[in-house]
Formats: structure tokens, sequence, C-alpha cells
């Protein structure tokens, strides 16, 4: 089966247990102000384009068909609306400036730039990771890579933002040893204002992941003035009390790194901010900890 | 550990002494200095115990002179007994380290700066004490390639032939089974089965001087020990005096009982054998130290095994090897292992330096251990494997059995402890230089009207790739005829000067063939070869294969063009070189399976030569600075590396290049010819502190390290990032594509991110 991913990083260290490789995959149905990789927001190829690596050669002029590329005075212009991400400029650019972010491939051609790491999963009870942008998004696909990398007895994570179909989700849980399950605001309206859409979904898929007796650990994005606030620590343990498929939480710090991204990718600016304060942090650990029950960490 | 108080002083005072010498690996790291002993500088010459033998026996055979200079300059070392120690004996002060090494004696051409001879004299001395000096490969260089030529070609700087001082480690085992009076004995068999005429007649007399020598000078020390225990009023210090002088007596001519009295006589040759390498330290003194543990010693056996070590510690020894596998093919691992670890993270230095063998059946706290050392910071141990380097030995020729009790001596080599000269190494070979003949058909880098090496062709007429890889291999093969055989001559130096004589009675194989240890004595005698240039070489193959041949997106005027005008004008040739082929160390089979033929050729080629000694020559590449050094005389190259840069290093990636992580890169390397590098092949892996942080990312490490060392890795040495290196990744981002950081919940190059990321990142070091 066919689908569409960004990026295949190897030796990850923080997505799942062991050594894993993770796949990104494209397109998500929720857009985050504080998204942290927001070139897995659409699910077509786009084209990245960062100005200050370009070294005005022109290469990229004469290999777009649509003549987006001009040069004026050695200054590089980048019509992006009449641009199709066929991917022929970043062909061309030998510098970097210009890249494309997604390709389409098949399950095979995953898996077996996945398998490539297979004596360090055992060694180190590692596997593939299903990332995204939002795994179920491509809900199929993402089933069929699980399905083959368990045939092939690596373990699977699949990190979700819960936003799924809940059949499908289902489905996949057959085949995934862990999630990494989001939970990113408190508050419907929050949501849709933060996130870009109804949370209920997400709340109602952990039932289903409790019914399939799956392994959740909780991941939960802390993003200062916008959910660092002792409520959301509270729902976050009250949630991880009520469902038993969620073995432990994790917080994970609001980055800068997003910003850059969308910037190449001509997309609204994302959120900015300042990190969370470690103490904060630890602050906020300690009480989920005593609250909810369950471990807690910041990874 | 927690030292006990005894050696907790002596670890002070080893600090106090070492601040002043920053650079051990001078191995000058003698507690006196000529002024310290009253001796003025113009004393230095008169006083050199090796000019004095030679001017003073001008009849004696060179080999006699020379041992009896040898013991006439520890001699003349005054005996040094520092408080609390319990082991003694101190490297000699400057003024007596006329020593005979390679290049027969350094410093022999003192003479010449003697007012008090003649110059005939000076002349005549001079030649006495350096029978064969350096010309005698400068001659064989002029033979084979004319004056004018061989000029150029040392001018381009493609490589050193003949090789360094010359690493080997000395058969501890067999002197501890006989004691000094036994290896006399020894050699006394050997020279009634072996005496064929004078020259070996004299050699087992040279083997005698020596022997007895080492057991005069623990006589010397026996007496002062016990000059100071008479005079000492400290009842406790006292009693270590005494201690210390019954047991040089002892070891003086009997073979060790005890394993305080085996750690002095170890420690007596590895001085006299001028702290060079230590060996399989856990093995051989095990059976000494069991016995301790179950009857007691003078000392405890936690002393005197940290004895040793703070000896090695404060002297610079090269390498201490630990575990690995027994002669059966088990485990090796014991609790000497743990205990050395042990005192070295206490010591927590850049020496002693130490390697761990591991092998698939490694006991996995080992291992642990390991990463917990270079958790706290340490880049010791190094990790080596046993399922690369012993089936890689014996594909050379090595019986099995010693296959499995090899050791890592030196800086990274590889040989059978106490049975080898593997020349350690006989020379570096810079493959880049011929990359870059092959690309001028021939000519001189230095000189372009000099034709150096065959003409093969003007590059812009290749019209495959094919041909123009066959034009490099010619130039591989007519130089590599040339390298070795100037590296056999630089041998036949070492063989004339009797060099590191030392180490012949006490290596197997000189005492039972009669000849030295530089002249084939050993029972194994293969060469090393120093490879420079791997990655440089192979990522511009690929590039030319695919951009100039395959593609056709460069052609071939221009890319002779901008490497010759070092990229200036051609930038975006030179980015279409380094972002549009793919590079060694990224899992890329396009790019590994060049980097594989490359180092075939190479070694193969080198295999088809033998070593002065006896033995074929075998692969290496651990490079220190060679790969900065080579880098500075390579002009730029395909790979779209300016001139004179780096070109990486020892056995891995091209600074930066690696960009898929850590496992792409090990899988990369994995896929080379280790097993055919076994002169000792080298990874360097930069792990930044965070990443050994945990318990759990620990383990994860362990499980990388596991499976490099069981899936086709052969050695690996962990760095951890510091804050420097972050720094400088900032200015040179191409250099540091290996800095693996933490940022929010995952992990990512360093170089990857935006400043201010960097900046962040940084700052969590303050």
């Amino acid at each position: 089966m066919r689908g569409i991913i960004f990026n295949i990083q190897r030796f990850s260290l923080f997505d799942g247990p062991g050594i894993r490789t993770v796949v990104f995959m494209k397109g998500c149905p929720l857009h985050c102000t504080w998204c942290h990789n927001p070139e897995g927001i659409s699910p077509e190829p786009e084209i990245m384009y960062e100005p200050t690596m370009c070294i005005g050669c022109g290469e990229c002029a004469g290999a777009c068909a649509k003549g987006m590329h001009i040069f004026q005075g050695g200054m590089h212009g980048y019509m992006r609306k009449g641009c199709t991400a066929c991917g022929s400029c970043a062909e061309s650019c030998c510098s970097g400036a210009l890249s494309l972010s997604g390709y389409y491939t098949d399950t095979e051609q995953v898996l077996d730039e996945v398998m490539k790491d297979a004596p360090v999963f055992a060694e180190s009870g590692g596997g593939i990771t299903l990332s995204g942008g939002e795994p179920f998004y491509q809900a199929d696909f993402t089933t069929e890579l699980a399905a083959s990398a368990k045939a092939r007895g690596i373990s699977v994570c699949i990190e979700t933002s819960g936003m799924a179909d809940p059949r499908k989700l289902s489905e996949a849980a057959a085949y995934t040893d862990f999630f990494y399950y989001d939970y990113k605001v408190t508050g419907e309206e929050e949501h849709k204002r933060l996130c870009g859409a109804s949370q209920k979904t997400i709340l109602d898929n952990l039932s289903v992941l409790d019914d399939n007796g799956s392994r959740v650990t909780l991941t939960c994005p802390i993003v200062p003035g916008l959910n660092d606030c002792k409520e959301h620590m509270r729902a976050i343990s009250h949630i991880a009390r009520m469902h038993s498929c969620i073995r432990d939480i994790q917080l994970k710090p609001y980055h800068r790194l997003g910003l850059s991204k969308a910037k190449k990718l001509g997309t609204e600016p994302g959120y900015d901010t300042e990190p969370p304060e470690v103490e904060t942090l630890e602050a906020f650990r300690d009480s989920i900890r005593s609250c909810s029950g369950k471990p807690c960490e910041i990874p | 550990m927690n030292f006990t108080d005894r050696m907790e002083r002596v670890k002070e005072d080893i600090l106090t002494r070492l601040k002043p010498y920053a650079l051990r690996e001078d191995t000058h790291t003698c507690p006196l200095d000529a002024a310290s002993v009253g001796i003025c500088a113009d004393d230095v010459i008169k006083k050199d115990p090796f000019t004095n033998e030679f001017r003073e026996n001008p009849d004696a055979p060179y080999v006699i002179n020379l041992a009896n200079a040898i013991v006439r300059s520890w001699k003349e070392v005054p005996v040094v007994i520092f408080r609390n120690e319990a082991i003694v004996g101190i490297t000699r002060p400057e003024y007596t380290v006329h020593e005979h090494f390679s290049w027969g004696i350094q410093g022999a051409e003192s003479v010449f700066d003697d007012h008090d001879i003649n110059r005939d004299e000076a002349e005549k001395l001079f030649r006495r004490m350096s029978p064969f000096t350096w010309d005698h490969v400068t001659n064989e260089g002029i033979r084979l390639l004319g004056e004018r030529r061989y000029e150029a070609l040392c001018n381009d700087n493609m490589f050193s032939a003949g090789g360094y001082q010359g690493h080997t480690v000395p058969d501890y085992g067999t002197l501890l089974c006989n004691g000094l009076d036994g290896m006399l004995k020894l050699t006394d068999k050997w020279a009634g089965v072996n005496a064929r005429g004078n020259d070996t007649c004299d050699l087992y007399e040279a083997c005698r001087i020596i022997i007895r020598g080492m057991s005069e000078w623990l006589t010397m020390y026996a007496a002062e020990a016990e000059r100071l225990a008479a005079s000492e009023t400290d009842a406790v210090q006292k009693r270590f005096y005494a201690e210390i002088a019954e047991n040089c007596a002892y070891v003086a001519h009997n073979k060790p009982k005890t394993l305080y009295q085996a750690v002095q006589l170890v420690w007596t040759l590895s001085l006299w054998d001028w702290v060079d390498c230590m060996g399989r330290m856990d093995q051989y003194l095990y059976g000494f130290y069991e016995r301790a543990v179950r009857d007691g010693d003078v000392i405890s056996p936690e002393e005197s095994i940290t004895s040793i070590i703070f000896k090695i510690w404060e002297n610079g020894s090269h390498n201490v090897t630990l575990s690995g596998m027994l002669e059966n093919g088990s485990d090796a691992t014991n609790e000497l292992t743990y205990l050395m670890l042990q005192i070295l993270r206490s010591i927590h230095d850049t020496h002693p330096r130490m390697t761990v063998r591991l092998h698939k059946n490694s006991p996995p706290e080992l291992l642990d251990l390991v990463i917990s050392l270079w958790s706290e910071g340490m880049s010791d141990p190094t990790v080596v494997s046993d399922e690369t380097v012993i089936p890689g030995l014996i594909k050379i020729g090595v019986d099995p059995k010693d296959a499995r009790n090899y050791t890592v001596l030196g800086c990274q080599e590889i040989e059978i402890p106490g049975m080898s000269n593997t020349g350690c190494e006989d020379g570096i070979f810079n493959i880049a230089k011929v990359l870059e003949y092959a690309f001028h058909n021939g000519k001189s880098t230095s000189d372009p009207d000099v034709q150096v090496g065959p003409a093969t062709g003007e590059f812009t007429d290749f019209k495959t790739f094919d041909e123009f890889y066959t034009a490099f291999r010619i130039q591989l093969e007519y130089f590599t005829k040339i390298f070795c055989t100037l590296c056999n001559k630089g041998q036949e130096i070492r063989a004339a000067n009797f060099a590191k004589l030392v180490k012949t009675p006490f290596t197997a194989g000189c005492l039972e063939k009669g000849m030295p240890h530089d002249a084939g004595g050993p029972v194994y005698n293969y060469g090393v070869v120093e490879t420079a240039g791997l990655a440089a070489v192979s990522d511009s193959l690929t590039a030319v294969k695919k951009l100039v041949f395959d593609e056709q997106r460069i052609s071939s005027e221009t890319l002779m063009a901008a490497i010759d005008a070092d990229f200036d004008g051609y930038e975006k040739e030179r980015l279409m070189l380094l972002n549009k082929s793919p590079k060694f160390g990224n899992d890329d089979d396009e790019a590994d399976s060049m980097a594989v033929k490359v180092l075939n050729t190479f070694w193969d080629e080198i295999a088809k030569y033998r070593s002065v000694r006896g033995g074929v020559f075998t692969g290496a590449c651990s490079l220190l600075y060679s790969g900065i050094y080579y880098g500075k005389h390579t002009g730029a190259l395909p790979d779209g590396r300016f001139k004179g840069e780096p070109l990486g290093n020892s056995i891995g990636p091209r600074p930066g290049a690696d960009k898929s992580g850590v496992t792409a890169m090990l899988n990369s390397v994995q896929k080379l010819p280790l097993q055919k590098g076994v002169g000792g092949t080298t990874l360097n892996v930069v792990l930044t502190t965070k990443m050994l942080s945990t318990p759990a990312l620990r383990k994860k490490t362990a499980a990388v390290i596991r499976s490099y060392i069981v899936n086709g890795g052969q050695m690996a040495q962990i760095t951890t990032a510091n804050l420097e290196d972050l720094a400088d990744a900032q200015c040179h981002p191409e250099r540091h594509g290996d800095l693996i950081v933490r940022i929010g919940g995952f992990s990512i190059q360093f170089v990857q991110l935006d400043k201010e990321a960097q900046d962040e990142i940084m700052s969590r070091y303050s």
C-alpha cells in the first residue's frame, strides 16, 4: 500500500522503548498553534525554502516548468501560489535552500529501511515508531505498516493525537505494542481554539484502547501561557486515573523548533514563547505523580 | 572505589608530581630532571651512558656495547623510593634517554658537539653508534624513482614509510613463570642449541647482560630500601621500606610466588621496556591474585594491583587490555577485570589507557561498567570486538589459540602479546594523494612538471567511471609497491641497530631462533599499514561516478577546473558534490559499497607484500593527527572538501557527513572488510554526556555497542561531547554532524538546530 511520509529517523531514543526508527507520516487533522512539525500538517508534498542558504545559482529557475522561480538583480523570488510541489527545483538545488518535504512510498520500502536496524532493535527492545503528522490520517497505511512490522518480529509504537476513527484505531491496536497518546489541553472550547478541532473523539478513543487492553503513555505538551496551569495538570491526573490503558505519563516541554520550519514552508507562524522552566515542569510532574498514582517523567 | 589510606597518599603524591608533565605520551615522565640531581646542561653530553659505553669499549661488538649501555643507563639513574609506595622504580631522567629505539641511538650525533674529541674520532664513534641511518631509506627511494621524482614524492606527502618506534608487549607470562634467573637459564639453554657463530653468541650474551642488569638494578633498590628502613623513625613507613627491600631482593633472582612480588617484577620489565604496553594484565596476573586472596600477601591484593596501575598512570604506558576470550574461546572476564576498571574510574584521567575486549558472550555487567565510565566523561576504555579480530588474525596465519590471546597496544594497534613484532606501525599511507595522482595523470602535486607516478591518462579523456577507477588502481598498485619496499628498508635499519634490544629475551621466538626482536625473532612478524583518506576517497569516487559519468551533471573539464581552483568560482559545483551525492556513513549502499571497494583494493594490494621480518602486511586505520596532517597536504577533492581540510577520523565517515544517526553510521562501518584490518581499525563515536545520563539511556547505548561488536564492527572509541565541541560546531557545522543533542522530548543533530536552539542547548551546560 502507498502512503506519504516526510522523514524516516533512525536512532531515536525518546519515542518509545529501546532504540527506534521513527516514520513521520504526512497529514494531520489538527492545527495546534505550537506544532513542532508543521511540515506534517498538509497531506501533500510541500517545498521548503530557506533563503539564507541560496547562493543564487539560478538552477531552479531552469528546472521549474511553471516558472515559479525568478531571479531579478541577483534576488531569488519564489512564488508558492502557483507551485505544484513537483520537486524538480529541490532536485536541482545544490545548496539545500530548496527541499521537498513529503514523498510517496509504500509499505515494503518503509519496512526495508526500518529493518536495517533490526539487530539494534533486538539488542535494545526497540522497533518502529509511527509518528507524524497524525498516523491515523492515513489509517490503512498505518495499520499495514504496523502489521508488517509485527510480522517481521519488531515492536511497534504509534504516536497519535487520538484523532482517529475508533474502528481503525482498534484495528491498528491489534498490532501495536505501545501508544504514545497526546493529551494537549483541557476543555472543549480551548481545544477547538488551540488545536483546531473538537476533543471528543480523542477522549472517547482512550476508552477504545482501554477495551483493547493497549499500553498507553499519555504524552502532554507543556506550552507556557497556553496550558501550563494547575487545572490542566489535574485533568491529566484525572484522565490517567480513569483509563486502565494509561501506564504512565510524559510531559513534553514546548520548544521553538517548529518556528523556522513554518517559515520555510511559508505557513502561518506558530506560537512563540520561552520554553517552560525546569522547576515548573518538575512541580507539575510531582503533582501528577501523586494525583494520578502513575509514573510521570520529563524525558 | 575507595583506595586504602596508603594508596590514597600515593595518589596524592603522583598528582603533585604529574602537574608539570602535561604530555605524558612523551614518555619522559620522570620525577627527576638533570638539574635536580645536580647535573648541569653541559654535563649532560659527558654523562650520557651510551656515548661513554661505546667510547670506552671500542673493540666490543655493537650489540654488546648496546646491552651494556642500556644497563649502565639504568644503573646510573638515582634510586628513588617515594614514601608510601609499595612497588618501586622510576623512569630515567632525560639525560640518560639516548635510547636505541628505531633509528640507532637517539642523539648519537651529539658526539659532534663534544669538544674533547676530534672530528675523525667523533665520526668513527658516530658510525659505531649508528651503523644504519635514515639514508638507507632515502637511497632506496632515489634508486627506485630517481632523485627528482623521489624528492617530489616526499614533498607531496603521500606516505610515511619505515615506521614509528614500534610498540610491542613483552611476554610477561613467561617472565612470571621463570623469574629473572629462570630467564637466564632459558637463554643459556637456547644459546646451547643455537649458537651458530659469533653473531648469535653475541646476541645471547647481550640478552644475559640485560637480564643480569635487571637483577642488579633490583638489588640496588633492595639495598636502598634497607638503608631507608634503618634510618626511618616512623614505624609504619619503616615497615614499608623493609617490605620493599625484601620484595626487590627476592624478585631480583627468584620467580615470584606472591602477587606483590609479581607486580614488582612486571613493573621492572615494563620500566626497562620504557613503559611501552602492558598487554592482558587481568589474565597474566590472575593466578597470583587468586592466590593472594586465598592465602594472603604482604600487602592486600587491591594494593598490589592499585600500585602497578598507579605506576602505569604516572609513567604513561600506552595500553592495558582487559577481558576477551580464554584460549579455549570461553569468556575471560574475572575479578581483576572489574578491579582494574574501577581503579581507572577512580583515577579519572586521560591515563592509564585501557581497552576492553568484547565478544558475544561477554557479561552484560562488564559493558555496563564500561558505559558508566564513559558517562562520567571518560573516553577510556576503548572497546574492541573479538568476533571480528580473531577470525581476521587467523586469516593472516595466526594460530587460533594465539589469536584468542590478542592484545591491543600502542594507540589502537593489535598483536599477539609476548610473541610479535608487527612493526607497529610500518607506515602510514594516504590514499587520497593517490586519487590526486589519478586525476592528474600521475603528475606530482607539489611540482606538476614531475611525472612521479605512472601516466594513467588525463581525467578528461576517460569515457567511463571504470576507466577512471582503473587509473586509480594502477597508481595505487605502483605506490603500494614503493611504499612497502621503503617500509622494509626502514625495518632493515631497526634490525641492523638491534632496536628495542630489551624486548629480545622477553619475546617468544627470539631466544628459540637466536634472532633479535626487530629482525624476525618473534613468532609473529606481520606488518601493519595505517590507512588515511578512506572516506575522502570513497565519497569522491561516488560523486565522480554519479555526477560526472552517470548523470553528467558536471562535465569532467569543469570538475578538473573546480578542484584545481580549490573550488574558487565553483561554489555551485562544490555544493552539488557535497549535497547531491551520497556519503559514506549513512547506511547508503551506493556510498558504502564504494568505501568497501576502495578499502578492499588497498588492503588486498598491501597483503601481496611481505614485511622483511616475515609475514604479510595487514591493514590498519587508527589515525591520531595523521588525518589532519595528511589533509593539510591534500588538495581539493570531489567530495566537496577544500584543499587542506582534515581527511576524516580513522575509519569513520567524513566529519559531519553522517546525518542518519549512530546506528546508520555503525552499519556503514560494519560493511567494511574490517577483518582485513587487524592491525587495528578504530572508529570514533561521539555521544553527548546527556545521552549517557540515565540508566535507561545507558542501556540503549549498551545495545548499540553490543550490536556493533557482534555484527562486524572492530574498535569503537566513545567521546562524550563537551561544550567546546558544541561551540566549534556553531562555527563549523560541517565538521560536527555527529553531535547528538536533546531538545524537548527527542534527540537531534546539534548542527540541524537554529542558532537560538543551539544557544539554548549550550546554555544547559553552565
